[in-house]
């Protein structure tokens, strides 16, 4: 089943183009990368799938639907940049996921809480950088969506907290949804990704099996993104 | 167990030779119940639907077996195993060979070296 | 979903609201102390305190009017508009029920400030004749006024329609903010000096639209109308024009709303 759609997707920031005609598919119980370098248009598609912003033209469907109320209960979202009010505790939080969405798994959320030294009533302005990065991951990660659009989960971190991130995903998704990465860390990620797409400049130009790139190129993933992304 | 992965093959070939390994030294022993597919993957940090495809390719080799409700299990038939044993060497030795003929050394060096290698190691011991 | 929402936008504005509503209160109580006896010594000490401290509750409560007024604004903007808009405008709720939640959230605080300015002001004059006094200055309204009683439900009705008056005039003034938020980030760039324009724009187009629409309705006859109401008991046409104010107050309101949600929805944009 398609969770999500794009059909010449096209979405430009005034004049300058950030995504030209993009049309792919997102089957479920796929783990994609989408991989591409800073500017490629990575970020511009995931918030055009959480209807963050409005496309210039094409469309973009979740679950058959155009984002809006319907996706959103079916889609669970981390953004690029920390978005989690400063003024908020740890319980405010989990009340917080647990009032909106119905497949939110409070138990789960606060297992990995305690699992990571956390204490519920610390708001999130004593947290490092690190800490309010897991903290949002595990509250996207404790809910059964049948999409995950994960922007940049691991861009900034220590490597530590990169491999506590990704087997946090690994180990919370739900076997039906589909998982959608976005990153430039590639190396990093390909081991846990079905399948890549290669953003450039707003285009697709690659849509291929992690397995199928290594097979029939005989080079990783990561390896074949320097080859094409050559400066 | 030790995950680790090169970069020019598929990542699904490699956890199939990772695990035989395993199986073979012993790290899974026979009958031994194995972990889940999502603990594997999470173990080994790769994607779940990899693992799977791995486990499965064992399947079919005989080297592990499912039931239905319990999970999947190491197998009991010793003499697989040691197939299994003898096809890994065999990959060893096969990777060795194209080594050595590439840098070009003879039979009898080769020969040679291996004995003065197991020489090394009788007298350490 | 509305209720949760209007439950968390109290949560996110009560920690500044609940606080600052309690200093007023606070405030009055010295207030209170320095007319009835700071006020009253002849020591100069004390009387500079009771001026400072009767200044401070003047500017208490002006600050809480002033905090209810920029957390409107700002919670719109902050919330639904930059950063905290990645969560919130992903939430799975419709975009109506979004400005719902923030408009009743800004009127249910300039309700509680009003609430408190009233309370705070009794505390202000509280002394132990007050009850007297109180009871007397009604003793005189009776005899003053016999029909009191017969013009009571007039009265009730009146206070109605000047509340009612006073919620659509408030939300008027949110929503004003709201459209032009609204429609000035639906822009890629310039946000903020597109808004601020927007804040403009928006009114003196509505002027436009009111002058057109005064003009048509001039040119219809509408003498009929007036003599009608001219003869109407003095009593009705009071109510008339109060509902009348109000409805023309609701027009731009509605049409701020309808503009707010449109941008909200199909024009979402966010940096």
């Amino acid at each position: 089943m398609n969770v999500l759609t794009c059909n010449a997707l096209s979405k430009a920031y005034g004049k300058t183009p950030a995504l030209s005609g993009v049309s792919l598919n997102v089957e479920s119980g796929h783990i994609v990368g989408l991989l591409g370098p800073n500017g490629s248009g990575k970020t511009t598609l995931i918030k055009l799938a959480n209807g963050l912003l409005t496309p210039d033209d094409g469309t973009i469907t979740v679950c058959g639907m155009r984002p809006g109320k319907g996706s959103h209960a079916l889609v669970s979202y981390l953004p690029e940049r920390a978005v989690l009010p400063e003024w908020m505790s740890v319980t405010q939080i989990l009340d917080f996921y647990a009032d909106f969405y119905a497949d939110f798994n409070r138990d789960a959320a606060q297992e990995m809480i305690r699992h990571l030294g956390i204490e519920e009533k610390q708001r999130i302005r004593q947290m490092s950088k690190g800490t309010r990065e897991k903290v949002q991951l595990i509250m996207v990660m404790s809910r059964q969506a049948k999409l995950y659009l994960l922007d940049e989960p691991i861009g900034g971190v220590d490597p530590a907290t990169r491999d506590y991130i990704l087997s946090t995903i690994i180990s919370n998704y739900n076997p039906e949804a589909a998982v959608v990465i976005s990153t430039h860390l590639i190396a990093d990620v390909e081991k846990i990704l079905d399948d890549v797409i290669f953003l450039n400049r707003g285009c697709v130009v690659l849509e291929n099996s992690v397995d199928e790139i290594r097979e029939t190129r005989g080079v990783s993933v990561d390896a074949l993104f320097r080859e094409v992304f050559k400066c | 167990m030790r995950w680790s992965f090169a970069n020019d093959l598929p990542i699904y070939t490699q956890l199939v030779e990772q695990i035989k390994v395993g199986v073979v030294t012993g790290a899974f022993p026979p009958g031994e119940r194995l972990p889940s597919v999502r603990d594997l993957a999470t173990e080994a940090g790769v994607n779940p639907n990899t693992m799977q495809r791995a486990l499965a390719q064992l399947e079919s080799e005989g080297l592990v077996y499912s039931q239905r409700t319990a999970g999947r299990f190491v197998t009991e038939d010793e003499a697989r195993i040691g197939e299994a044993k003898r096809d890994l060497a065999q990959k060893h030795v096969a990777r060795f060979m194209e080594a050595m003929r590439s840098l070009a050394i003879s039979r009898e060096e080769t020969l040679s070296l291996l004995e003065a290698e197991y020489g090394k190691e009788t007298g350490d011991e | 979903m509305l209720r949760k929402l209007i439950k968390h936008e109290l949560r996110a504005t009560g920690r500044m609201m609940g606080p600052m509503l309690l200093i007023v209160l606070v405030a009055a109580v010295g207030g209170n102390i320095s007319t009835y006896r700071l006020l009253e010594t002849s020591n100069g000490v004390l009387n500079t305190l009771g001026i400072v401290l009767l200044s401070a509750f003047f500017i208490a409560i002006l600050t809480s009017g002033v905090m209810a007024f920029a957390l409107m604004v700002e919670r719109f903007y902050k919330n639904l508009l930059r950063d905290e808009g990645y969560l919130t405008m992903t939430l799975p709720v419709s975009v109506h029920e979004h400005i719902w939640a923030k408009l009743l959230t800004s009127l249910i605080w300039w309700i509680a400030v009003l609430a408190v300015a009233a309370v705070s002001m009794l505390i202000l004059v509280f002394s132990r004749n007050m009850m007297q006094e109180i009871g007397d200055i009604l003793a005189q309204l009776h005899i003053a006024d016999l029909n009191l009683a017969q013009n009571l439900p007039h009265l009730v009705l009146f206070c109605v329609e000047l509340a009612l008056l006073l919620a659509v005039g408030g939300a008027c003034v949110c929503l004003h903010f709201y459209a032009a938020l609204a429609v000035g980030c639906s822009f890629t760039h310039h946000k903020d000096a597109l808004s601020v324009a927007g804040f403009f724009v928006l009114p003196a187009i509505w002027h436009v639209i009111q002058r057109v629409a005064m003009f048509l309705i001039n040119l219809m006859n509408l003498e009929g109308v007036g003599l009608w109401l001219q003869g109407l008991p003095q009593a009705t046409q009071t109510h008339l024009t109060m509902l009348g104010v109000t409805v023309v107050t609701a027009i731009p309101a509605a049409l701020y709303y309808v503009l707010t949600a449109h941008f909200l929805k199909n024009r979402l944009n966010l940096g």
